[in-house]
């Protein structure tokens, strides 16, 4: 029978279990790199480098986890602050003036439209209808407030409406 | 498209994606020096034990100095920042441990401590990471400093910020 989480994390707090922790890796790292992978816009070796960071501060903070969350919540957390910190500039502020990418005249699927979008947008979009976070999580995660939180993810979803509906083939 | 639909399509996206072998193995190294840093902090703290507990059995008592500063003294507390390494070699762990052994030969109280990786920072940010601290007894500050300049701390890199304790 698996071991769950919490037997994990006290086989490797307490007795120094390393093939415990490197057993919590498999169990929630690939959910990680594909939360990594879509926030840094589908950009592989960044989400990686991202995952490896999010990892390396694991390693010594694990035994900070409380279990107010999920343990892949918590974990997840990491995740977004690694993002946070590689992309340049004030991407994760308010983008309310930035204007949505040009139309293009072929159609894009689901990921390759959602990785066009400004990463404002692609974060909350990410974080709220594929993560399941609420508003109050998202703007905790992002250093933005709720109100930002809800308009960001208003205007990424009319955003990615645009490019889904743009005309040409599609592929999914 | 509305907005359930949309979230629908967004929903049947795949949740996980292999990452690359390299990700885990840098993490399996990782677990290995952070084993190694545990050991070496423990093994601080054994050193610095060992020589107060050596050199109180020396003076023939536990508690104060066979032999006080001649002037009043204070205590300084002796902040070791960066300095690290992956591991804390033997021979480094020794020196500290020997250093506040002659401190206490002197017959001056110190005590110490090594600090664990994991820090929490409320304000400002500091760059440096703050290793360990010794809290020892001294006239003045100059006194202080000139025990903190023989200190091995600085060989290693390492910078030694030296403030008074409250009185």
């Amino acid at each position: 029978m698996a071991q769950t989480d919490t037997d994990l994390i006290e086989s490797y707090l307490r007795r120094q279990d390393e093939a415990a922790f490197l057993a919590l890796y498999d169990r929630h790292a690939p959910a990680m790199f594909a939360l990594a992978h879509r926030l840094l816009g589908g950009q592989s070796p960044d989400a990686a480098d991202a995952l490896q960071d999010a990892w390396m501060r694991i390693v010594t903070r694990l035994s900070q986890f409380r279990g107010e969350s999920t343990l892949r919540t918590w974990l997840c957390g990491f995740v977004i602050n690694c993002c946070r910190e590689r992309v340049r500039g004030p991407i994760f502020e308010a983008e309310v003036d930035r204007p949505a990418p040009p139309m293009s005249d072929v159609g894009l699927d689901l990921e390759r439209a959602l990785a066009s979008l400004p990463p404002g947008y692609r974060a909350v979009i990410v974080l709220h209808d594929i993560e399941g976070h609420t508003h109050r999580e998202i703007a905790t995660a992002l250093q933005i407030d709720e109100g930002t939180s809800k308009s960001q993810l208003s205007r990424g979803r009319e955003a990615l409406r645009r490019l889904l509906s743009s005309p040409g083939p599609r592929t999914r | 498209m509305n907005d359930d639909d949309l979230v629908r399509e967004l929903q049947h996206l795949p949740k996980e994606k292999t990452p690359p072998e390299r990700v885990r193995a840098a993490v399996a190294r990782e677990l290995g020096a952070h084993r190694r840093r545990s050991r070496g902090r423990a093994a601080w703290r054994v050193a610095v034990a060992a020589s107060l507990l050596a050199g109180a059995f020396l003076l023939g008592r536990f508690s104060a100095p066979a032999r006080a500063p001649q002037a009043p003294a204070r205590e300084f507390a002796l902040l070791l920042y960066g300095g690290a390494s992956d591991e804390v070699a033997g021979d480094r762990v020794s020196e500290y441990g020997a250093w506040a052994a002659r401190v206490r030969r002197e017959g001056r109280a110190v005590s110490g401590e090594r600090l664990d990786d994991e820090s929490w920072t409320v304000g400002g940010g500091s760059n440096q990471m703050l290793q360990g601290f010794f809290i020892v007894e001294a006239r003045d500050a100059e006194d202080a400093q000139a025990l903190a300049r023989a200190h091995p701390h600085t060989k290693y890199g390492g910078t030694i910020v030296i403030r008074p304790v409250g009185r």
